[in-house]
């Protein structure tokens, strides 16, 4: 297993849900409802991410980053994204512009969710040098 | 002289100067790209497409001996409005001043003519204002 770092740009707007419990509902006829959990530990967190007019540099950096996360997976290790810099602790992608700490904690997931995109990045052109790029993550809990 | 006026001002279309013109501005105008990001409590922008447009009003004149300069409020019109679906011509403008050493000094550029306005009224002269915006970046500069 191994962790890739995100570059450090800021997003423009970030979007985050933090993922459910797995379980199944069952309803009866009566309208009662029963639960089934399978686990104790919330999964599938989503992560939205949208850059908006960043440099060409910067877009390259990301499309880099799509592909060593998705390249070199052998049947025992695989890749994720970690967003906590190797150097700064915290980098700027998911904590910019949020001051509790224990907020951050959930954007970057430092629980034993792992990011992995969900989905290939979006750029869009908007001038010379400049594109809007959006990048979709998933948090998913790894079978042992 | 350090200051100018419209006494200094000369428009010209390809080469030829407008005889007739009374008045002509241009605006030069640039859009922005917001790069402001999460964490950011001020807003940043950097310079985006850049955009020239602008207006003149020329009399409409016509008499035996007039050049081509004294009736161009017709050739622009000739430019914009046409007949049987044709299409329309750019124009090369130069807008621009003779400097103190009679030096011209000016903006050129082509442009697609965006209006024309005619009007005729009781004490006032026949002319056409007409508005223009730039089709690419001035081909050249030096006022």
């Amino acid at each position: 297993m191994t962790a890739t770092y995100f570059p450090s740009i800021s997003p423009t707007s970030r979007s985050y849900r933090p993922g459910e419990y797995a379980r199944q509902e069952f309803e009866s006829l009566d309208g009662t409802k029963s639960y089934i959990r399978y686990g104790n530990k919330r999964t599938s967190s989503t992560l939205d991410l949208t850059f908006e007019n960043i440099t060409d540099l910067q877009v390259l950096s990301i499309l880099s980053n799509y592909e060593s996360v998705n390249e070199g997976w052998t049947d025992t290790e695989s890749k994720w994204v970690e967003f906590i810099d190797a150097n700064s602790e915290r980098n700027k992608v998911v904590t910019a512009g949020v001051e509790a700490t224990s907020l951050q904690d959930f954007y970057i997931e430092r629980t034993e969710l792992k990011w992995r995109y969900d989905g290939p990045p979006t750029v869009r052109s908007t001038f010379p040098n400049r594109s809007t790029v959006q990048c979709k993550f998933v948090a998913c809990l790894d079978s042992p | 002289m350090g200051y100018y006026s419209g006494a200094d001002g000369v428009m010209k279309v390809g080469s030829t100067t407008v005889g007739r013109v009374t008045t002509f501005s241009f605006t030069s105008s640039q859009e922005t790209l917001d790069v402001t990001t999460l964490g950011d409590r001020d807003r940043k922008l950097i310079g985006g497409t850049r955009s020239l447009s602008g207006s003149a009003s020329i009399a409409y004149y016509s008499a035996t001996g007039a050049t081509s300069g004294d009736t161009m409020a017709s050739t622009l019109m000739n430019n914009l409005i046409k007949t049987g679906g044709a299409a329309s011509d750019t124009v090369t403008l130069s807008l621009g001043i003779n400097d103190h050493s009679g030096t011209y000094k000016d903006i050129t550029m082509t442009v697609v003519l965006t209006s024309i306005a005619v009007s005729s009224a009781q004490g006032e002269i026949f002319s056409a204002d007409i508005s223009f915006e730039a089709a690419d970046a001035p081909s050249g500069f030096d006022l």
